[in-house]
């Protein structure tokens, strides 16, 4: 080739910024495979985004793991259960929870993920430091991966444990009294009595000035109390 | 006087339009308004840090990546983009007129836009690359930017990264795959073939009395190694296919038999570059290298079958004689034979059709 190719003599910070604006792996995949260039420049694209979601893809615990640690600047991480069944199991979400990244993660979801047991969340969680955002509904995690949730999580706002009916009031009780920024828990589908979650919501009034939406399954609406 | 003196530097701060003066890397010098030129970052900083720009002899060099043609398109987006007046769709139809040009182009003006630190352009022209760059494979997208292949036979070779579990990525693996082993199987295949190769010990004159044909022994027993070594090829072969079947038994095995087949590697080659289109499975090209492997089929077959077997070839000898005239004249009307790509049956063998161009058609099969 006698002359260099234009698209050649971009910086390779120029190149990754382009690979960002990639929607779907499988073209990220493809451009990795051009040249050793692009295969550089699609590893900076992974540590410039901000935000990951493999929502429609099908991911195993292997690629999801090595995708989550080239992207360091990561603070959104979305795994939810594809429309092909859950691929990731707690081998995946241990490896994913030495990744850089998830010190910095404000908001994690593993929605429907019914590979996964508390073994994995707990050592996922435990690591975070920032999370404000969770979302594990549909999991079949129990009150243990709860007590950490509520040690590690301080600035917790908002999780959703839609569906997750191994989980108790002990475990919510726990929340609310260690997560003092919690503002929003959906607990639509879990076994707690209606009773336990009127407790919750004083409880919550009591201890804090903030108010706590209650989305759960005996309700229709948000409750609200201030 | 007073009044004269405030004329002037109304006139001066409100008429009067102010410019900057901008150098390419190619030394030529441009006047440029100043609202449209500060509208770069990079030129803004120029001007309040260091005061460039004020006059010709005084013009601010602009980066090497900004050459004038590139310069005045960047100019045509900033004149557009800093006056407030348009409406959204303005600005889009605008944008989307705007890059509207090859991909040569768009790569300086990508380029000339960053070194210019024009967030909103760089975006704009990142935005158009991505959407050439989405839905190719490798080879078309070093096709379209005309870029080197520096990847490694062997990083062609390895394990595409399923990431989504792409069905056709996981066809080539597999192709791939059968192709890494085969070549290993060939590599130890030719160790042993070389360590059992005996050493010729016999004089010269036994070795020009055989040349010359009075060795008939030798001949013979030449024959019969040959034909050892075809038959240890196509048991290799066989192998190496039951091998493949049942290491894909999870997955229904996507490729025919004939793919198993040693002598298709120049048809394995060929398509080890194509990473992931389906359609991209390599087509058994005929080449010189093409050799039947079933060249002593009849050794193992009853005598009787055998001399049925003679009877009919001498038939079918004579019918093929007696109307080779005929054939011959045929050819010289200038239709030559030529040959048709192989086609493979549901049952895996092939068929090898070679063709009098517009008259009839005769089969060879091989399984």
């Amino acid at each position: 080739m006698d002359v260099e190719a234009e698209i050649d003599r971009l910086p390779i910070d120029l190149l990754a910024h382009i690979f960002v604006l990639f929607t779907s792996f499988t073209d990220l995949a493809q451009a990795s495979g051009v040249c050793k260039k692009w295969k550089q420049g699609v590893k900076e694209s992974l540590a410039r985004r901000h935000n990951l979601s493999f929502a429609g893809w099908k991911m195993d615990d292997d690629s999801t793991a090595r995708l989550v640690y080239h992207a360091y600047n990561l603070t959104k991480l979305d795994i939810p259960r594809s429309r092909w069944g859950c691929q990731i199991t707690d081998a995946g979400l241990l490896r994913i929870s030495f990744a850089k990244c998830i010190s910095n993660l404000t908001s994690i979801s593993l929605w429907g993920l019914t590979g996964i047991t508390d073994e994995g969340v707990v050592q996922l969680i435990s690591r975070t430091r920032s999370l404000q955002h969770l979302n594990v509904g549909g999991t079949f995690i129990t009150d243990e991966s709860l007590f950490v949730i509520a040690r590690s999580c301080p600035k917790l706002e908002t999780i959703v444990l839609w569906s997750c009916r191994h989980v108790t009031e002990s475990g919510l009780f726990a929340l609310v009294d260690q997560c003092l920024k919690l503002k929003s828990m959906n607990v639509w589908g879990t076994r707690v009595p209606e009773e336990c979650l009127n407790n919750l919501l004083i409880c919550k009034s009591s201890s804090s000035d903030k108010s706590l939406k209650l989305d759960c399954m005996y309700r229709m609406a948000f409750k609200v109390l201030k | 006087m007073p009044f004269s003196i405030f004329f002037f530097f109304f006139f001066f701060f409100f008429k009067m339009k102010s410019y900057i003066w901008l150098q390419t890397v190619d030394g030529s010098i441009q006047q440029v308004e100043e609202e449209v030129a500060m509208f770069c970052p990079m030129i803004c900083q120029e001007v309040l840090q260091t005061g460039m720009g004020s006059s010709k002899n005084y013009a601010i060099s602009l980066p090497q990546r900004v050459n004038p043609a590139i310069l005045g398109l960047i100019l045509d987006y900033c004149r557009f983009h800093q006056v407030p007046g348009h409406s959204n769709k303005e600005r889009k139809t605008f944008d989307e007129k705007f890059i509207r040009m090859d991909t040569k182009k768009l790569c300086e003006l990508t380029s000339a836009a960053d070194s210019l630190q024009l967030k909103p352009l760089v975006d704009l022209t990142s935005r158009a690359l991505a959407r050439i760059i989405e839905g190719k494979t490798p080879e078309e997208i070093r096709e379209t930017f005309h870029l080197p292949d520096d990847l490694t036979e062997e990083e062609k070779l390895e394990p595409l990264r399923n990431i989504t579990d792409d069905p056709r990525i996981r066809l080539l693996n597999r192709l791939y795959a059968r192709k890494r082993k085969e070549l290993k199987e060939r590599k130890k295949l030719k160790d042993v073939e070389v360590e059992e190769e005996p050493k010729d010990e016999r004089s010269v004159e036994d070795l020009l009395s055989f040349i010359n044909g009075a060795d008939g022994d030798m001949k013979g027993t030449r024959t019969n190694k040959n034909k050892k070594k075809n038959r240890r090829r196509k048991d290799h072969a066989k192998d190496l296919s039951s091998k493949n079947e049942n290491e894909n038994d999870k997955d229904l095995n996507p490729l025919p038999s004939a793919y198993h087949n040693v002598y298709f590697d120049n048809a394995l080659e060929a398509s080890a570059s194509k990473h992931s289109r389906m359609q991209n499975l390599p087509a058994i090209s005929f080449s010189p290298k093409f050799e039947f492997i079933d060249g002593d089929v009849d050794d193992d077959l009853d005598p009787a079958m055998k001399e049925e077997l003679d009877r009919e070839v001498e038939d079918f000898a004579r019918r093929l004689n007696s109307d080779w005239p005929e054939r011959m004249q045929i050819l010289s009307l200038g239709q030559d034979r030529r040959l048709v790509p192989i086609s493979i049956n549901s049952n895996g063998s092939t068929h090898l059709y070679t063709a009098l161009a517009g008259n009839s058609i005769s089969k060879v099969s091989g399984s």
